[in-house]
């Protein structure tokens, strides 16, 4: 038997995410994150490195605003593959990939991220990292998923 | 319906999300750009060889890789591919709302017990808000 959403919030795996998505927009999707997840995030850099716009937090916070208000986010949003077929998903950003699944449209949980950078030097390999996504997912009892693309899952707003 | 719940959000400056919203807006639309030229058959090479620049400069430009994306990048980005910027606004707070509620899926309305999560629960560094609107 899957656990739904509901089961996770109550046990404290998944928090739904909270963004200022400031004045005239509103949620048009609803992102989760698990409690692992949170930790990761929370030890991002919030000051601006030399050669990028944004510090690493507010890339990270920009990308979950720009999700949850419904905007396109051309070129970043990818089925993964390996695991083939298992419904795991990942965002890019210039600096982070980050893995998790829709649980319904609309509705993305994100359980894994990595710094880009961190991953080409230790040579891991992305496909290892979807499949530790679906692990953890299934570690959570989820065992079932809204299947489909990005784009059938997640119709932008504009 | 109000329960206690918790959420998740990165401690940010309300200067630095405008900042955020205001760079995705734009490289969003130069992206857009590139790529409508791309998909008729031109390369980023070629894009890159118009503005005077290389290709990887072009490439770290689009994908926010740069310390300071100037106006006049910009303008030559969207000049290379053939694009004209449209009506660039920007409203007083106070005549725009910002309506932010973050909303449970219809799952949580019909289990609507309140959740158990306490703020100890969460890791250092998250702004917990204590109430979550459910619609």
């Amino acid at each position: 038997m899957s656990r739904g959403l509901d089961e996770l919030l109550r046990a404290g795996l998944i928090f739904p995410v909270k963004v200022d998505l400031g004045p005239r927009r509103m949620p048009h999707r609803i992102l989760y994150v698990s409690k692992d997840f949170g930790e990761w995030a929370t030890t991002l850099s919030s000051d601006r490195r030399s050669k990028a716009l944004q510090s690493e937090r507010d890339e990270l916070n920009t990308i979950f605003g720009e999700f949850i208000a419904g905007k396109k986010l051309a070129n970043v949003l990818l089925d993964v593959n390996p695991p083939a077929g298992e419904g795991i998903k990942k965002l890019k950003t210039t600096s982070f990939r980050l893995w998790g699944w829709a649980h319904a449209s609309q509705t993305l949980v994100l359980v894994l991220g990595a710094r880009k950078a961190d991953l080409a030097s230790k040579a891991i390999r992305e496909g290892s990292m979807g499949r530790r996504a679906r692990d953890l997912r299934n570690a959570m009892g989820v065992r079932e998923v809204a299947s489909g693309t990005w784009y059938e899952l997640f119709p932008a707003r504009d | 319906m109000v329960h206690g719940m918790n959420y998740f959000q990165l401690a940010t400056d309300p200067r630095d999300d405008q900042y955020g919203r205001l760079s995705a807006a734009v490289l969003g639309a130069l992206r857009e750009a590139v790529r409508y030229r791309l998909d008729r058959g031109e390369t980023k090479a070629s894009i890159a060889e118009r503005i005077g620049c290389d290709r990887s400069q072009l490439s770290r430009a689009l994908n926010g890789r740069v310390g300071n994306l100037t106006l006049r990048t910009i303008s030559d980005i969207l000049w290379a591919v053939e694009h004209e910027p449209e009506d660039f606004k920007a409203h007083p707070y106070e005549e725009i709302s910002s309506n932010y509620v973050c909303r449970a899926p219809a799952t949580i309305k019909a289990n609507a017990a309140p959740a158990n999560v306490t703020a100890s629960a969460m890791p250092a560094g998250t702004v917990v808000v204590r109430t979550l609107e459910i619609a």
